[in-house]
């Protein structure tokens, strides 16, 4: 009940917050125009188009993400608020996650809202499962993705310089999610650690995967890998952001 | 709360000790903590608040270790602290971040935090402004919204440093006038450069220096300090020799001098000293 009291204000602090919006949205828009364009897409008329704008927004968004939170675990150092958040009885543990789920849902908010539009355009048109099948792509191909370029961008924060890890983080966000045979670096897509959605897509909505699979059709098993694996990695990132941020408080 | 304070040490990487083997008691009440720049009292509230940890030595509250985490974890349960630098959630309105600090306190009712940050921001003079975003407000405005904050879930320790920095003339009256109220039932460790603000408010008082304990006691027994010491010079040209002044009245004639001294010019009349000569003269000492 208590984290719920404090992820709203949480809220409060974050949806004012005009650069995260200047960020998100016209990529948000951007990767709705490919998912419309691409010649990849199966259009917005069905199931398949929803997860597969699902994906396209789970690979663009990020980026904004990325460059944006990489102040998530330092600001309250510079401003204060640290000194005084320590004082509470609440362990310090608490009132971060909060902020990160406050973050989140700031973050999935513009998405969220394209993709129900989608599905309810679709459910008048007769797709039953439509809203139901928004709901889930933002819950377990977007939420992973986004809070994934978020830690990477408070870990990245709390050891370097804001503005190197801003850089940093979007660099590893772009590797993370977009993958050139030219460039002769190796990628996690086509396995099932891909962390923009493609085992959870083809494996569980049954749709054509972004990145072709390197071992054969992802199945029901390597989305629950991938999501278990997302879940892995976005803790460690955020226990390690709050450890380093703490870390480095102790030294001064 | 009595707070004993013992053999405390604090030692930044590369510097002097910020604090120095400090020893103390303080009793239940209003304490004013004193002492030029640097002196240590910003490190030692951020001690007695828990948010960092002694080198050396131990601080018990009522009794109680603050090296436990146990009674750490006790403590904030009572705590209203006033960061000496703070610039709060910009984003928030004043009435939406005394919320967020009420969740924080962990006042689980909606209702009563909402009313306490009410009367709070009244208190402090901010009923106007009590829904704008904060990073609208003035500077001594901020600085009231951070004494509200403070204030909220009626601690029973009050640590405040540097409260009044940045206040017009009216408020730091308010806020002198709501510390003595609040000062009668609990102990508020106040840090201020404005020695009358703890010549008005706090019977007892801590000067530091260099991380050292200089004077404990009652406030009049610092004034005391300069008592038999404090001279008021006739008007003359050039200020005296081996004498701490402390302040200057221009006239016609010359400029008139307060000093605190043991060998005034000739003519000058001796007058009762107040905390600011005590002050001076307990520095000169060393
Ligand atoms: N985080 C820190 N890292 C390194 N040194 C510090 C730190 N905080 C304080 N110090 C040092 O400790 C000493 C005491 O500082 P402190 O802030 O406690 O003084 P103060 O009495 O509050 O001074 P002021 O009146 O200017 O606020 C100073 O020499 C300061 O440089
Ligand atoms: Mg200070």
């Amino acid at each position: 009940m208590r984290i719920l009291s404090l992820v709203r204000i949480t809220l409060l602090m974050f949806y004012r917050r005009k650069a995260l919006w200047i960020a998100s949205i016209p990529l948000a828009l951007f990767a709705l125009f490919l998912a419309y364009a691409s010649p990849m897409s199966p259009g917005f008329s069905n199931t398949d188009g929803l997860v597969f704008t699902g994906q396209v927004l789970a690979m663009f968004t990020p980026l904004a993400y990325a460059a944006s939170f990489s102040d998530l675990m330092t600001a309250g150092r510079r401003t204060g608020m640290d000194e005084l958040e320590s004082t509470s009885p609440l362990p310090m543990a608490v009132i971060r996650s909060a902020h990160v789920l406050g973050a989140w849902v700031i973050c999935i908010s513009s998405s969220l809202l394209f993709l129900v539009l989608i599905a309810v355009h679709q459910a008048f048109k007769g797709n039953g499962k439509a809203i139901l099948v928004a709901l889930a792509v933002a819950l377990v191909i977007l939420s992973p993705s986004m809070l994934i370029a978020m830690g990477i961008s408070a870990l990245l924060g709390a050891l370097l310089p804001t503005i190197v890890a801003r850089i940093l983080a979007v660099l590893a966000w772009a590797w993370l999610a977009f993958y050139t045979p030219l460039l002769p670096l190796p990628t996690l897509n086509g396995g099932p650690l891909a962390v923009i959605g493609d085992p959870i897509a083809q494996g569980w909505f049954h749709t054509d995967p972004i990145y072709a699979p390197a071992n054969g059709p992802f199945t029901v098993q390597s989305g629950v890998i991938s999501l278990l694996w997302q879940a892995c990695i976005i803790l460690l990132l955020f226990t390690g952001a709050n450890i380093a941020s703490n870390h480095i408080k102790a030294q001064v | 709360m009595f707070i004993s304070i013992d053999h405390l040490t604090k030692d930044f990487r590369g510097r002097p000790a910020a604090l120095n083997d400090l020893t103390v008691d303080l009793p239940q009440g209003m304490i004013g903590l004193i002492g030029p720049n640097g002196a240590g009292k910003t490190t030692l509230m951020r001690i007695l608040t828990g948010i960092i940890k002694p080198t050396e030595g131990k601080v018990f509250i009522d009794g109680q270790d603050l090296s436990l985490p146990a009674n750490r974890r006790n403590l904030k349960r009572h705590l209203g602290y006033l960061p000496q630098h703070i610039t709060p959630y910009d984003n928030l309105s004043p009435l939406g971040f005394l919320d967020y600090i009420g969740i924080l306190k962990m006042i689980g009712n909606k209702r009563v935090r909402q009313e306490q940050a009410h009367t709070l921001l009244e208190q402090v003079g901010l009923d106007d402004v009590m829904n704008q975003p904060i990073g609208g407000l003035s500077g001594g405005m901020r600085r009231r919204v951070g004494i509200a904050q403070a204030l909220m879930g009626d601690p029973q320790l009050l640590v405040v440093d540097e409260p009044t920095a940045g206040l017009d003339p009216e408020e730091r009256m308010r806020f002198r006038t709501l510390l003595a109220q609040l000062g009668q039932d609990r102990t508020v460790i106040l840090s201020t450069h404005i020695l009358d603000d703890v010549a008005q408010t706090c019977p007892w008082v801590c000067v530091l220096r260099f991380g050292r304990n200089q004077y404990d006691g009652p406030t009049e027994g610092l004034i005391h300090e300069a008592a038999g010491h404090t001279w008021v010079t006739p008007p003359i040209a050039a200020p005296p020799d081996n004498a701490t002044i402390i302040n200057a009245e221009p006239t016609p004639q010359g400029t008139r001098y307060r000093i605190v001294t043991d060998t005034p010019p000739a003519g000058s009349v001796e007058t009762a000293p107040n905390l600011e000569d005590g002050y001076m003269a307990l520095a000169s000492e060393r």
